[in-house]
């Protein structure tokens, strides 16, 4: 087995069972990490990105459940682990950056209790070492006056700077993995530039592997070694991040490239895709994409596409990819 | 001073807008050397704002949140009173004008909001929601022809015919913005506020509303005032840059201007900031360190010395007048 390989998920399937009908939000997706790598999950609002991401910590709710699949860990299928070797393994080997910066701190606890929280629960340490790892995580995502900060409430501190904390308590037990929900979103773009970079730097020097969800393809490109890019809850096409934005093989990748205003882009007019995003309790038959596909034939409304690989790490769900290496 | 003045829809100069907060006496009081002082707490949201729209173009407010970017569209339609400056609609000093001295001049201006969930009734039907304003404002007097006239709108924007008798729940998000664009339209006005009119739309979206957006000014020849907080979006959709920076426009000028030589410190890292398709932008450039201060205590001097790499003790001390760096192209710099 290959020692590098950090998670490997085949098959998931996570389904919502409302009253209304099975919402597919993840269905069948597979896809691995190696350790130290950025992989990047984009795709619009619906395409399952966010609970692909918590289906991987098994923070899904009722009426959701995963039906099927593996997310194989460190060579431990999670999906057949009780609850309690979840909950010793959430923020310790795996943690979750959240959005919002706002609701996802206790707004009653100072920000040191918050932080020493996940060290008493992951690690042994006496309450002066404890103490000084919270003052050294603090400095290390970069917040001025450590030591007197961590008297703070979260509200006394803003946006950017909360992000900053939420980022120091996943960071707390130097975990394999962290996983990263649209980290920037909820931020203005000078502080979004200071956060991404943050992040980077600290998967590097950390060699955390890092899965960055967002909707935004120009994060996922100066961030991700790799990408996948997520519709009606299938993954339609991964690659590596530079091949995919170059050379897109999916027709929503290449119909998401051209709707983008890129700041670098001169074109009068955007692309946009037709249509919008279906129904998740109508789906089409067939490939979900084909009603807003310009290159759509009669089988692509008939049969559900295959997973091809066109190229080296490159997968599309497509019968008829744009891109193929030579 | 200025060009002909028919060529200008909007004219705003040196507009002011601050809030009290603090809701009761014990928020204002602090103690300074040992007394007891009231201190009476101000947002200094629009602090001396001045530009100029021409009929026909895109003039786009830029900046990130808390700059003031939509206190000052709200203000120059008088959604809120102005507590300094002067505001000219087409020649006319509507600065003082009462509620009822507007109501004429309302059909003269619409506004596309954010949130189009919220902007919409959710117990109308879409055709009342766009035939209401038509009626109101006497563009048709006639019920019949008034429901033709709106759906013909709602069919321009995307909508169609049987569709305008749902309510706006059984819309998508980007439908329901082209519901609020066909309100806009319904009493044909000359000027468009749009804020932010994309912000809460997906990407795939955002790009079916902007063209839709520069298709109908293209058609019907109105002006918009654009209020964005991403370039990206608003180099594709407007003529004319104010980048604001705590209630102040810090640079203004033409598009291609500002995005090919940008000058204030703060424009080029705004620039700076953004992340790119090509990737590897971030690498390179070192992001501007801080967050915009509190408009309750505003910065002595330059609003954005605190971050400014280049700051010099003049920046400190006064605030920059606006100087011209070529044609139609200011900023409030010490630097040039």
């Amino acid at each position: 087995m290959n020692e590098d390989l950090l998670l490997d998920v085949r098959n998931l399937q996570t389904y919502f069972y409302t009253p209304k009908g099975v919402v597919k939000a993840v269905d069948r997706v597979s896809f691995n990490l190696h350790r130290g790598e950025v992989l990047g999950i984009v795709g619009e609002s619906g395409g399952g990105k966010s609970v692909t991401g918590f289906s991987l910590l098994r923070l899904i709710e009722y009426p959701g459940r995963i039906v099927g699949g593996e997310v194989i860990f460190k060579g431990v299928d999670l999906l057949k682990k009780s609850e309690q070797y979840m909950r010793s393994l959430r923020g310790k080997e795996i943690s979750m950056v959240f959005q919002d910066p706002m609701t996802s701190l206790n707004p009653v606890y100072t920000v040191g209790n918050q932080l020493e929280e996940s060290l008493i629960l992951h690690q042994d340490l006496t309450k002066e070492q404890r103490k000084r790892r919270c003052i050294e995580l603090l400095t290390m995502v970069g917040i001025p006056n450590p030591e007197k900060r961590l008297k703070d409430y979260p509200h006394q501190f803003s946006g950017g700077m909360r992000q900053r904390v939420i980022i120091a308590i996943a960071l707390a037990s130097k975990p394999d993995l962290i996983i990263a929900d649209e980290p920037t979103t909820a931020l203005d773009v000078t502080i979004q530039a200071q956060i991404l970079k943050l992040m980077k730097k600290l998967s590097e020097e950390t060699g955390s592997a890092l899965i960055l969800i967002t909707h935004d393809l120009a994060v996922i490109s100066e961030l991700t070694d790799r990408v996948n890019v997520m519709y009606c809850g299938n993954l339609v096409e991964t690659g590596h991040t530079k091949a995919v934005i170059q050379n897109p093989a999916h027709p929503y990748t290449e119909g998401l490239l051209r709707s983008i205003p890129d700041i670098a882009d001169t074109k009068p007019r955007l692309e946009p895709i037709p249509g919008i995003v279906p129904n998740m309790y109508e789906l089409p038959q067939g490939c979900k994409f084909s009603d807003r596909c310009k290159y759509c034939q009669s089988v692509c409304r008939e049969q559900e596409p295959p997973l091809l690989e066109v190229g080296r790490g490159r997968k599309v769900l497509c019968f008829f990819p744009l891109w193929k290496e030579e | 001073m200025k060009g002909a003045p028919e060529n200008i829809v909007l004219e705003v100069t040196d507009l002011q807008q601050y809030f009290r907060v603090g809701k009761g006496i014990l928020d204002e009081l602090t103690w300074k050397k040992g007394r007891l002082y009231r201190e009476k707490l101000w947002v200094h949201a629009v602090n001396g704002v001045s530009f100029k729209i021409k009929k026909g173009t895109v003039y786009s407010l830029v900046g990130e949140s808390g700059c003031g970017k939509s206190t000052t569209a709200r203000t120059v339609i008088k959604l809120l009173d102005p507590k300094g400056g002067r505001i000219l609609f087409q020649g006319v000093d509507i600065t003082h004008y009462t509620k009822k001295q507007m109501l004429p001049l309302r059909k003269q201006m619409q506004m596309i909001f954010q949130d189009p969930y919220a902007s919409l009734n959710p117990r109308s039907q879409v055709i009342e929601i766009v035939r209401n304003p038509i009626l109101f404002h006497g563009i048709e007097t006639n019920k019949q022809q008034a429901t033709e006239l709106a759906i013909e709108l709602l069919r321009k924007v995307g909508i169609r015919p049987e569709q305008a008798s749902r309510y706006p729940h059984q819309f998508s998000g980007g439908q329901q913005q082209r519901i609020g664009i066909a309100r806009a339209l319904s009493v044909h006005p000359q000027f468009i506020i749009a804020d932010e009119p994309v912000s809460a739309l997906d990407v795939s979206i955002q790009a079916q509303i902007l063209n839709l957006m520069m298709d109908l000014q293209r058609e019907f020849g109105f002006s918009y005032l654009f209020i964005a907080h991403n370039l990206a979006v608003v180099k594709h959709a407007s003529d004319y840059l104010g980048i604001m920076y705590l209630g102040k426009i810090v640079e203004n000028g033409k598009k291609e201007h500002i995005f090919s030589d940008p000058k204030h410190p703060y424009t080029i890292a705004l620039l700076n900031s953004i992340p790119r398709l090509s990737g590897k932008n971030l690498d390179h450039v070192q992001p501007i360190q801080g967050e915009i201060p509190s408009p309750l205590h505003l910065p002595k001097g330059c609003h954005f010395h605190e971050r400014c790499p280049f700051a010099r003790e003049v920046c400190r001390e006064v605030y920059p007048e606006e100087r011209s760096v070529g044609t139609e192209h200011t900023v409030c710099c010490h630097l040039y």
